[in-house]
């Protein structure tokens, strides 16, 4: 179960209502709401998934950028350092 | 996933957010996330930078388990940034060096301590004179000192350095320009009484996220018509998470904040706003060749800092410029100024940091809660280790010089030392010892706590030749520097030994070893130890005492010296404890007094000067060189800059001139390139790549683009750019809307990635002062790569 947080950066106007849509979304929870973006955390069962559903937030209306703050996925593959 | 794993995940990712909108935690939000029980907890600080916040270890089994932030810790109150919760993880990559290496025949071969230690005494002895220490500002206290000892007593040429030099060196030349002594005389709680913060090419969102939260949690906190008042301005060369929650955003030329600063002393001078009892008390002035001026040469020298040709200089506005000049001439305005490796990366770096104190002493906007210059530390103890014991090849302990013969004397006289065994010629300084190495002029180097084959500027000329040489490289982790070295000495890391940094607010910092190192690695003050009492058995003199004993004993209260060179027995001992109470005692004469070892270790930080009172309690100093604060300010003085070279207790304003960067864009390398850190990684990422969490949220470097540059380039995002300077070239992934935004017309890369080693390109052009580097500017072109 992937685990990640965002900061999704939205234009002013459209604000409320990006809020209001990743709110209604089940995998992500609204961590905090603030003048020009918002904190959000997402949980998804596998990371195709989450990349796909990052892929949604930023396409809508109002959305400027993402930014990927914290991203686990444990229950995935161990983690190799490759030099 | 078990239940409480994930809730432990989850309230990480939504700290991170948290933290990447600058808004901190609710009270004890660390504390509410569930752990396992059977937990021990101790006290250290964060790894990492040099914020330095608390860190409460959480054991179970013989690991780390858990950390948490320290609720008691002044530095943090219980906060910590994404680094921070995942510094445990840092002890468990799975390619830990975990025994000694020797590269024989081109390959490296596991051996034992034994005869790694053989061979690095051997090649010490054969050639000491040329041999070298190379380290950082992660040494803790007790590595440090040992180091001192041992190179400037022991083998007497001075060739000691940390990687500070790299990051530090011109706030410490500045601070002694200015004040006659190092170290910064506010603290953080200046934050929470200012009502103006101003970064100088300052990132603190990414580089100091507690401190930024700390500032910026009180300003959201505040009702509408206070929160007006509390005023951030972001001076940058690039936009970053930091602007994102500036009020005010002053893009400048690079290398122009020289002339903003000096624009600022303009409009104090001819708007009168200056404070005049506070200048003539407490500053006088000085040109840039060091001679005396006075005022009226000083209003002279800044009539070339008018706003109209500040402005045009400088690319910031006149209406822009005047609000600075304004604001510094407001006496009700309490202004902290912050910066760190943007001002201190320059080739004008002590001019600079000189500068931002010639703002602050002309506007009586210093010694007072709330207005303060504070030049910020990027490592853990680049100010408790490399500042204060002085591990540079000029300097001795606590703020003492290897070219002053009283200096000298008393490090002999309690090291018990040969007389003349410090050599007062400074050894070199690291550009010039790099320079000195790749030519073969000094033959050996032992590298710890530091990965320079990553983070020297210019890596083809300065590690040249490097793996020639007999090179000795301390670490936890294979990095591109061990690849390079003849030796390689797996080290204890962080809480597998005892340990003591000192934090940019002159916060020393004690902790006690919480597990064991895996398998065979060994603590560095261990390291030293070993190699040295090796070269005394062998007969080197110069390890050898006024009484021919061991130079380096370590020994107890009655003295009787510990044999803690072996292994068996060092474990046994807190050599630390030893090793730093000896030290303390040279920090007493010169104001820069440390509490004995017990106290710290009963204490979560504490500020030096540190002095018993009355009742003999210790109590530590807030702001320095206030009375009432700092016990070493007389009384009836107010402010008194007691380490005034001159005697007078006064601060030197500086006639600073524009200088231009070495290196600017042309016809044939067109961009600035600036190199930086990000959020998640330590430096060169030697740690914090082996931790998933940190690795996955940021894995790889990046080349950064304004998007306009990028649209009239032809350039998206996850292109392959090829970055070109004069010195070499890096082939990156373009970031366009990324998390940050250059200036039109320059790039921006980070240096934490070992695949993509950006410092291949970079100039290394130094202060003449200080001779520290700039990695902020040079000239570059982008090409695409197909
Ligand atoms: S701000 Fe610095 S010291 Fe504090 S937790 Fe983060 S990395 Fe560690």
């Amino acid at each position: 179960m992937p685990i990640s947080s965002l900061v999704v950066h939205a234009e002013e106007r459209c604000h409320s209502n990006v809020c209001g849509l990743l709110n209604g979304h089940p995998a992500i929870e609204v961590v905090h709401v603030s003048e020009s973006a918002i904190a959000i955390v997402t949980e998804t069962p596998d990371g195709s998934v989450d990349k796909l559903l990052w892929r949604q937030i930023e396409a809508l209306s109002g959305v400027t950028h993402l930014e990927l703050v914290y991203h686990n996925f444990e229950d995935g593959k161990e983690y190799h350092h490759v030099s | 996933m078990s239940p409480n794993r994930r809730d432990f995940i989850r309230q990480s990712a939504q700290l991170a957010a948290l933290a990447a909108m600058g808004v901190s935690l609710p009270e004890g939000a660390a504390g509410a996330v569930p752990l396992p029980d059977g937990l021990h907890w101790q006290k250290a600080p964060c790894r990492f930078c040099g914020t330095g916040c608390g860190v409460m270890v959480g054991v179970q089994g013989g690991r780390v388990v858990a950390v948490q932030g320290d609720p008691d810790n002044g530095v943090n109150k219980g906060l910590l940034c994404a680094k921070g919760y995942h510094a445990g993880g840092i002890l468990y990559g799975k390619d830990r060096l975990t025994h000694p290496l020797i590269r024989k025949n081109g390959v490296y071969e596991r051996t034992s301590w034994e005869e790694a230690i053989e061979v690095i005494a051997d090649a010490i002895m054969a050639d000491s004179e040329r041999f070298s220490i190379y380290g950082s500002g992660q040494w803790t206290v007790p590595e440090g000192y040992q180091n001192a000892k041992f190179i400037k007593a022991g083998l007497s040429n001075n060739h000691l350095e940390p990687n500070a030099r790299l990051c530090m060196a011109s706030a410490a030349v500045g601070l002694i320009s200015t004040f006659g002594v190092d170290e910064p005389s506010g603290c953080y709680e200046d934050l929470d009484e200012c009502d103006t913060v101003i970064t100088w090419g300052n990132n603190w969102a990414e580089m100091h996220p507690v401190l930024f939260s700390r500032f910026i949690d009180r300003k959201k906190a505040l009702p509408k018509f206070q929160a007006g008042r509390m005023t951030y301005i972001d001076m940058a060369t690039r936009k970053t998470r930091s602007t994102q929650s500036a009020d005010i955003y002053m893009e400048f030329v690079p290398q122009t904040d020289m002339v903003i600063a000096n624009c600022i002393c303009y409009q104090l001078l001819k708007n009168d706003t200056y404070d005049k009892e506070f200048v003539a008390k407490h500053t006088r002035f000085q040109a840039d060749d060091g001679s005396e001026m006075d005022l009226e040469a000083f209003r002279t020298f800044l009539e070339d800092y008018t706003l109209e040709k500040a402005s045009a200089l400088s690319g910031v506005s006149v209406g822009h410029l005047k609000m600075l000049g304004d604001l510094f001439g407001d006496p009700k305005r309490k202004v902290v100024s912050l910066w760190c490796m943007g001002l201190n990366q320059h080739t004008r770096g002590t001019a600079m940091n000189n500068l931002v104190y010639n703002v602050h002493l002309l506007a009586g906007k210093i010694g007072k809660p709330g207005s303060t210059p504070f030049s910020l530390t990027g490592q853990p103890s680049a100010c408790g280790t490399a500042r204060e014991v002085g591990t540079f090849a000029h300097a001795l302990p606590s703020g003492r010089l290897v070219a002053n013969a009283e200096h000298r004397k008393e490090c002999e006289d309690l090291w018990n030392a040969v007389p003349g065994a410090i050599n007062p010629k400074p050894g070199f300084h690291t550009i010039q010892l790099f320079e000195a190495f790749a030519a073969g002029e000094v033959t050996g180097m032992w590298v710890q706590v530091t990965n320079p084959g990553q983070s020297m500027p210019h890596l083809h000329k300065n590690l040249a030749n490097a793996d020639e040489r007999f090179l000795v490289v301390s670490d936890v982790y294979p990095t591109a520097t061990t690849r390079l070295a003849k030796v390689v000495l797996p080290s204890a890391l962080w809480v597998e030994k005892n340990g003591v940094f000192g934090n940019s607010e002159r916060r020393t910092q004690q902790w006690f070893k919480a597990v064991d190192p895996p398998e065979e690695a060994r603590d560095d003050v261990w390291q030293v130890l070993a190699v040295a009492h090796r070269m005394f058995e062998k007969g080197f003199k110069g390890l050898r005492d006024r009484d021919g004993n061991f130079l380096l004993a370590i020994r107890d209260e009655s003295g009787r010296e510990i044999e803690a060179w072996k292994w068996e027995v060092f474990k046994t001992v807190n050599v630390d404890r030893i090793l730093y109470n000896e030290y303390r005692t040279l920090t007493t004469k010169k104001h820069k007094d440390l509490a004995p070892y017990d106290v710290l270790a009963a204490h979560h930080g504490l500020r030096w000067p540190v002095v018993q009172d009355d009742s003999g309690t210790w109590r530590e100093t807030t702001r320095r060189f206030v009375e009432g604060e700092d016990p070493f300010v007389e009384k009836g003085k107010g402010i008194q800059f007691y380490g005034a070279k001159a005697g007078d207790d006064k601060a030197i304003i500086w006639a600073r001139p524009y200088v231009a960067p070495p290196e600017v864009p042309d016809e044939e390398y067109p961009l600035w390139l600036c190199t930086g850190r990000v959020l998640e990684h330590w430096h060169t990422g030697t740690m914090t790549q082996r931790v998933r969490e940190l690795h996955n949220a940021m894995p790889r470097a990046y080349v950064e683009f304004h998007p306009m540059d990028a649209n009239e380039l032809g350039i998206q995002d996850g292109d392959k750019i090829r970055v070109q300077s004069r010195r070499g070239a890096m082939v990156l992934p373009a970031w366009v809307r990324g998390r940050g935004m250059p200036e039109r017309g320059s790039v921006f890369v980070p240096f934490f990635d070992e695949t993509k080693l950006i410092n291949e390109v970079t100039l290394d052009a130094y202060c003449p002062q200080s001779k520290q580097p700039d990695y902020k500017k040079c000239a570059v072109r982008v090409e695409k790569v197909v």
